[in-house]
């Protein structure tokens, strides 16, 4: 099992586990094909008793002929009898062989769908949030489960039938090849020509059932999005817009599916097959009367050709299910193999969070994008302050914070944690030290004690509790008939805005961090969620060095610095006082802040201009 | 529940055995009405396979004919060459038929699943609002593509199925015809062939069921951890995801060699029976022969053929049973929907809206979403044309329910009227309606698209200034123009990438450039920070100063801006009116005001935590009773929290303030005083 994520370096990080995986295998075939070195023993298996079992099955048929030789001369003889009863054992052994092998293959098979699709998780799980931005979740999610499915549906079934294709072709033309040179001769030449054109027919239907596949997912997408926002397309009268989308896709679906339809239904590599075995008649009929050929060789040709000719039908299934397998794998590894902006130092250092920050020339794009969002930030936090950030949506403060995590390293610049560099810190130790509480919550679907124990696996009930207690969210929680037992999200119990809030206030906590990031851009909606929540974040902030997102006035003047941004570059730092008298910008800004809103002394800041 | 609702999750229904409400017979004559569009082509494609059955018989008799003329060896080469040209050209002809029939058949199939998927999405998508509200919308796709895609299996395999029909009969009756003791013989594999499907078919669904669960939670695992990955990332939490996927994968592994240890007693469970048949074929006509000597080698030839050629199509045929089932399956389930009546429909006379009267009257409304479970009963009230309505009450009041559900006519009312103008909104058609009728809800959806194109969304025919303009007019330029690529970003699975207030925004600004009379707003400002709302909101003031608006409020501003306020308690109007004169009368509205809106924003407030009512879970009004969310939430608004505005706690209060501060509270406390 691909357990990679348990080693650790020497430094103590876990290893890169990218690096490893490319390095093992080089490449998508690579990766591929590794299937068979993961249990080699049980693939080993698995030929050497296909080979006996597809062996022993044409040899039963080639029999056919022999009894039948046997009837002809000597009559129900002991002979006659004899061959019946060899072909009754190699048919049971022949069905052992078959059953066993099929297990083991399979058995490995889905060890290797296991294995792969655990080495694709971890590996997608450790890119940078560079990858997450511009890859679709859903599809990569597809990738991880359906494709995989499909590499494993590559070897087992396919390349194991295929595999006994081949052998029922060898052994069958060596057979042939024992009763006439020429028709052994035919037989094997026109496989190997049977098999290049199966392959191209192969690679002409795959196309299209992927197409087929891909305009299933395009047309449950649009019908799903349609549904889930039917108010909207009601309330918009929108409903004949959202059928033709619906029916361009429909009809794109109807059309590739009569392509694969008329494509199956022309398989021309069948024609190879028609005709040689009619030429083998034909040729067999001659050598009878010639008699170099017994009657019952004959007909045991004619066995083994129809036998071959069943093979047909299932050959180019399993090449274009092969052909899938290798295509998904590339694509897999494109993705496992993404070149990542943000990569772990060397020689990672580390350095002491409760310190000072600084900010020097800081310029930033997210990753493929020229747009800088910051643009030129140079500025000082002292250790322990508490900072507010505050600026208009798109000036750049949550852009900041993932700085501060290092999602994402710096375009230009530098950030310095006590005079050491981010970029030469490893993410996990940045990241025990800096704990976010982001603005859309996001909590997992389990219970609410996993949660808030996210960060600290092995925290105690009595620390759970504790965080919960501080975060002003134990006195709900204990109301909830499991408690901390209680499952939420979307097979459990809804939390409201106000309630995930405080859930992740908890778990910050217990996370204990020595830099705490905070966006609190969403405002509360009554007084109670509101005081619980100032409570809580009071709590949070306690003794460490914290930067927050924020418009709440409290924790403006709260704050030791303020940080006023607009379009990613800093207009004004200061106290609340000090921009208050100075900065025009911040003064507009308390305007529309909800103290200072509506009727109620809307002329206060501007006042005392 | 007319659309058959509560059948469990989707894709599970072709492993569970599903009761289907109608006998084939009805589902046949149903599908008819798609069926007989393709008379032809179905009679053509039928034909052909005919044709093909009849070559793949005669085939193997040929060979017959060719090893019974060589056995007595006095026949010359050349007397056989036809008999050579007649095999290879009846198995050519057997694979053109063949091809035709399957060529014409995918034609005709791709087709008619084209319409039934078309009509199927277009009755959906004007059905039922409290069906689709309900319905997972997983599910609604799955009745459109999953539910679909199995009729038309269904409906190529009957093609299949009738070919191997044909063969097995013509392949006895031929069986017969050479020797009866072996066509018996034969016969006895049937059985041994049922067995097997049998076999898979029982266990198989099981096993498979429990592959399906348990790659489920596979799945479940992994897209919550790839939602969650910046969480996880800061929490440096990756090994234990990954632990935890392991564990998952690990069972789904466990439950996956179950299913190969079916595989292995299948598949060369077929092939040995196949060999055994002929193998005792051959035997049986050797000690026929030793008797009567009736059987010339050919006719064994041809046994040993046609045995096959039977036992095949019997195995395929026991497979495709349950097939043909889930088909059936799906196929009721189809029904279920084109059957279902419309619960919101256009009255046969329906006309336009008018458009010069924007007034609104609702009159002795009461509603229900569920059987005598009133939302809101008796409502009656007027809103002049123009007027800013501000709509306040508790959780479950009915507030969404009154405007965004019944004005809007998703659902229709059993009791009462609402008219705009003079017109009763029963007697217009919902398009003019809506239309009519902006509404932004309290989900910022978004499609799937770049910004630009959602908020063109409502008004195709806007330009791209104009788009501009009211962003602008908005503020919402400023944030737009902050994405990677501007207006041109793509909004990928409903806005990932942006914050539920930048959603809003852009939902807020698509019903703006819609520009419709009459305006709900749904509390639809609330999840923007504080500064952008109070920008947004003066520009609406701006905006929509001209029109009819509803504003579902959750802050003191807008509530202020209101030339009328409506107040909904447990699905009754308690009160009504302007902001004093909702203050003098001192009741609910005054109690709401106090106790909600006049603290936000306020720089500190010292209501000790302890002191404040337990919370409870928020739960979806729709499916509680009044009486039921009375009951849980209790005397809502006790005069608890007035405590926290008496005067010795002010005074503490102040005490802890800075200068300015307090400056600023000692005139926001006056401002309220006058208020009062």
């Amino acid at each position: 099992m691909a357990v990679i994520t348990d080693k650790k370096t020497t430094s103590g990080y876990n290893v890169d586990i990218q690096y490893e995986l490319l390095k093992k295998y080089k490449s998508a075939n690579g990766w591929f094909w590794s299937a068979f070195k993961r249990y080699p023993l049980m693939y080993l298996f698995g030929i050497i008793v296909f080979g006996a079992s597809t062996y022993l099955a044409t040899k039963t048929t080639a029999l056919i002929g022999e009894a039948l030789d046997y009837l002809l001369v000597e009559g129900f003889s002991t002979n006659f009898n004899k061959t019946i009863g060899l072909m009754i054992i190699y048919v049971i052994i022949s069905w052992a062989c078959l059953s066993s092998g099929a297990y083991v293959w399979s058995i490995a098979s889905f060890r290797v769908q296991r294995d792969m699709r655990q080495e694709f998780y971890e590996v997608i799980q450790d890119h940078s949030m560079a990858f997450f931005d511009v890859n679709d979740s859903g599809v990569i999610l597809s990738m991880g489960m359906n494709e995989i499915n499909q590499i494993r549906m590559a070897i087992h079934p396919s390349i194991r039938m295929l595999m006994t294709s081949i052998f029922s072709i060898v052994i069958t033309t060596v057979f042939l090849w024992q009763y006439d040179f020429i028709i052994g001769v035919t037989v094997a030449v026109s496989f190997v020509v049977y098999l290049i054109i199966a392959w191209i027919y192969a690679s002409k239907v795959g196309p299209i059932r992927r197409k087929l596949a891909k305009d299933l997912a395009d047309l449950s997408a649009t019908s799903q999005e349609m549904f889930r926002g039917i108010d909207v397309v009601r309330s918009f009268d929108n409903h004949n817009k959202e059928i033709n989308k619906f029916g361009y896709i429909s009809n794109e679906y109807a059309l590739d599916m009569k392509k694969e339809g008329y494509l199956s239904a022309f398989y021309w590599p069948a024609l190879i097959t028609i005709v040689f075995t009619a030429a083998s008649f034909g040729y067999g009929i001659w050598l009878v009367i010639e008699g170099s050929f017994s009657i019952g060789i004959f007909i045991s040709v004619l066995a083994l050709l129809m036998a071959l000719s069943r093979q047909n039908f299932m050959i180019p299934m399993r090449l274009i299910m092969l052909q899938a397998g290798l295509q998904n794998s590339k694509r897999l590894w494109d993705s496992m193999a993404f070149k990542d902006p943000l990569t772990q130092p060397e020689k990672p250092v580390e350095s002491e969070w409760n310190k000072k920050i600084s900010f020097n020339n800081i310029s930033f794009a997210y990753p493929s994008t020229d747009k800088k969002v910051l643009d030129n930030l140079s500025f000082q936090i002292q250790a322990g302050a508490r900072v507010a950030l505050i600026g208009g949506p798109g000036s750049g403060k949550s852009t900041i914070l993932k700085l501060l995590l290092r999602l994402y390293d710096p375009t230009e610049g530098d950030i310095l944690i006590n005079g050491v560099s981010m970029s030469s810190m490893h993410t996990s130790h940045v990241r025990s030290n800096v704990t976010m509480v982001e603005q859309d919550i996001f909590l997992f679907s389990d219970t609410l004690k996993a949660n808030i124990s996210f960060a600290k696996r092995d925290a105690t009930d009595e620390e759970i509790s504790k965080a919960a207690e501080r975060a002003q969210i134990s006195q709900f929680i204990e109301s909830l008939p499991n408690q901390y037992d209680t499952v939420i999200g979307e097979r459990g119990v809804t939390l409201s805005g106000g309630q995930r809030q405080r859930v992740a206030i908890a778990r910050a906590l217990l996370s204990n961090p020595k830099l705490l990031l905070l966006d609190d851009s969403t405002s509360a909606v009554d007084i109670k969620t509101e005081l619980r929540l100032r409570k809580a974040m009071d709590e949070l902030m306690k003794d460490r060095t914290s930067i927050v997102v924020t418009q709440r006035l409290t924790t403006l003047v709260a704050a030791d610095m303020i940080i006023l941004m607009k379009k990613g570059r800093i207009v004004d730092i200061g106290s609340h006082t000090e921009l208050l008298e100075r900065c025009q910008d911040y003064q507009f800004m308390c305007q529309h802040l909800p103290i200072t809103n509506g009727s109620v002394a809307s002329n206060d800041v501007g006042g005392r201009n | 529940m007319v659309h058959g609702s509560g059948r469990g999750p989707g894709r599970a229904f072709d492993t569970i055995k599903y009761k289907r409400a109608r006998s084939t017979k009805v589902l046949v004559s149903s599908l008819w009405k798609y069926l007989k569009r393709y008379i032809w082509p179905i009679i053509y494609s039928t034909g052909f396979i005919l044709l093909y059955s009849l070559t793949s018989l005669v085939t193997p008799f040929i060979a017959k004919l060719g090893i019974d003329k060589v056995t007595g060896t006095s026949e010359t080469f050349s007397a056989l060459i036809p008999l050579t040209i007649l095999f290879l050209a009846l198995t050519a002809l057997g694979w053109v038929f063949h091809s035709i029939s399957v060529r014409i058949m995918s034609k005709m199939n791709s087709k008619m699943l084209h319409e039934v998927r078309m009509d199927l999405y277009e009755k959906l998508s004007f059905s039922d609002m409290s069906y689709l509200k309900n319905e997972q919308s997983g599910n609604i796709t799955a009745r459109v593509t999953a539910d679909t895609g199995e009729l038309a299996t269904g409906v190529q395999l009957s093609t299949s199925i009738l070919s191997q029909v044909l063969l097995i009969i013509g392949s006895f009756i031929l069986l017969v015809t050479t020797n009866w003791i072996i066509a018996l013989i034969s016969l006895a594999a049937i059985p041994v062939a049922f067995l097997i499907a049998g076999v898979l078919s029982y266990f198989g669904r099981r096993i498979i069921l429990r592959v399906r669960r348990a790659f489920g939670f596979v799945s479940g695992k992994m897209a919550e951890g790839l939602s969650g990955i910046a969480v996880a990332k800061s929490f440096n939490r990756e090994e234990e995801l990954s632990t935890e996927l392991r564990e998952l994968n690990q069972k789904h592994y466990n439950y996956s060699k179950q299913f190969g240890m079916l595989m292995m007693f299948v598949m060369p469970s077929v092939s040995a029976l196949s060999y055994l048949l002929f193998t005792m074929i051959v035997y049986v006509s050797g000690w026929i022969n030793k008797t009567t000597n009736v059987l010339s080698l050919g006719d064994i030839y041809l046994s040993v053929n046609l045995s096959q050629q039977f036992l095949f199509p019997i195995i395929m045929l026991a497979m495709s049973f349950p097939q043909l089932e889930s088909a059936f399956g799906a196929m009721d389930r189809i029904i279920d929907i084109f059957e279902a009546k419309r619960a919101v429909s256009d009255v046969h006379d329906a006309v336009n809206i008018q458009t010069t009267d924007d007034s609104v009257h609702f009159k002795n409304i009461s509603f229900a979403y569920e059987e005598d479970n009133y939302v809101l009963k008796d409502i009656i009230f007027s809103v002049n044309p123009g007027e800013l309505v501000a709509v306040v009450g508790h959780t479950g009041a009915g507030k969404t329910t009154l405007f965004s559900s019944l004005l809007t006519r998703f659902y229709d009312i059993e009791e009462g009227t609402i008219s705009i103008g003079n017109q009763d909104i029963k007697s217009v058609t919902q398009s003019s309606l809506r239309q009519a009728i902006g509404l932004v809800t309290q989900e910022p959806f978004l499609f799937t698209g770049t910004v630009m194109e959602n908020i063109l969304y409502g008004a195709p025919n806007a330009t791209k200034e104009d788009v501009k303009e009211i962003c602008k007019k908005i503020n919402a330029d400023e944030f737009i123009d902050a994405l990677p690529n501007g207006y041109d970003t793509l909004v990928v699975e409903g806005g990932k990438k942006l914050s539920s207030g930048q959603r809003q925004i852009i939902t807020i600004a698509r019903t703006m450039l819609a520009d419709p009379r009459i305006l709900v707003l749904d509390e639809a400002t609330s999840r923007l920070d504080a500064y952008t709302e109070s920008l947004v909101q003066a520009a609406q003031r701006e905006l929509f100063k001209e029109r009819t608006t509803f504003v579902i409020a959750h802050r003191l501003s807008t509530i202020s801006d209101a030339e009328k306020i409506v107040v909904l308690d447990h699905g009754k109007l308690v009160e009504i009116g302007s902001h004093k004169e909702l203050m003098d009368l001192d009741g609910i509205y005054a109690d709401l005001y106090k106790t909600y809106y006049v603290h936000q924003g306020l720089a500190e407030i010292d209501v000790d935590v302890e002191d404040l009512e337990p919370e409870e879970l928020e739960e979806p009004a729709k499916n509680v009773s009044p009486q039921m969310i009375g009951m849980i939430k209790g005397d809502h608004m006790s005069g608890k929290n007035e405590s926290s505005l008496n005067k010795e706690e002010t005074r503490k209060h102040l005490e802890k303030m800075s200068p300015e501060d307090k400056q600023k509270f000692m005139k926001r406390m006056k401002e309220q005083k006058k208020l009062k």
